[in-house]
């Protein structure tokens, strides 16, 4: 399974911290996204939110980064620390 | 001599400090930086904030800012503390402190240090306003600050 995590606005838009997807077999992370968005309005108007940054096992990559079985993805809406 | 720690205990400036200059006998100056919750941001009055994070990512971003800043200016031990969860104005938020030989590679890094925090560390602020609550956005200046580090242009 394929862990997607969530944060901060994208976490309470949807609801839910994270969900687990089912590996189809080279997917990238837009196709995961893509997936994700088509559970409803909620999600499909989260993940296409402006500025968001994606990683995948704790390290910030593109959008046509690779996605394989047991990785986790984060969805990463536009920092705020310090 | 690196440490990084992000949780929601409160710290002590005075402890972390006397930390870093017990570092070596080759520490020559210290800078420190404090952030502190404010009570208004953007003409809007501020009665609390929280802040969200990215358990192990957002320690692994720390550790890489520090290991940049490192490689461009002597540092000789370096702490970066982060708090999360429910704070209030007036709260301490974030310290990072720079011990170096010199004064000029401890001021840059520690500028550098919190300039890259505030636009790639993985935390999420939300404000408590009269208005309601709101998820804040990355700040312009911040970003420009950050940019401003790139190409040894600093």
């Amino acid at each position: 399974m394929i862990k997607v995590v969530l944060f901060a606005s994208v976490k309470e838009a949807v609801g839910v911290p994270s969900i687990e997807v089912e590996p189809k077999g080279g997917e990238t992370v837009v196709d995961i996204v893509e997936q994700l968005s088509k559970r409803g309005e909620s999600w499909r108007s989260a993940l296409t939110a402006e500025n968001l940054l994606f990683a995948v096992n704790q390290t910030l990559v593109s959008g046509s980064h690779p996605v394989d079985d047991g990785d986790e993805v984060a969805v990463l809406p536009p920092v705020t620390g310090g | 001599m690196f440490r990084v720690m992000v949780d929601e205990a409160r710290f002590d400036v005075a402890v972390e400090t006397a930390r870093l200059r017990e570092a070596s006998r080759q520490v020559g100056a210290i800078t420190t930086f404090l952030g502190v919750v404010r009570d208004i941001n953007e003409d809007a009055s501020v009665s609390a904030l929280f802040l969200e994070h990215y358990p192990g990512m957002t320690e692994r971003q720390i550790h890489d800012i520090l290991d940049e800043a490192r490689a461009r200016w002597d540092v000789i031990a370096a702490t970066v503390i982060h708090r999360v969860g429910q704070l209030e104005p007036t709260d301490e938020i974030v310290y990072v402190g720079v011990a170096s030989q010199h004064r000029g590679d401890a001021f840059d890094a520690c500028e550098f240090i919190i300039d890259y925090l505030k636009t790639r560390a993985t935390f999420w602020k939300k404000e408590r306003t009269d208005d309601g609550e709101r998820w804040l956005v990355t700040r312009e200046s911040d970003v420009c600050a950050a940019e401003s580090w790139k190409s040894g242009n600093r």
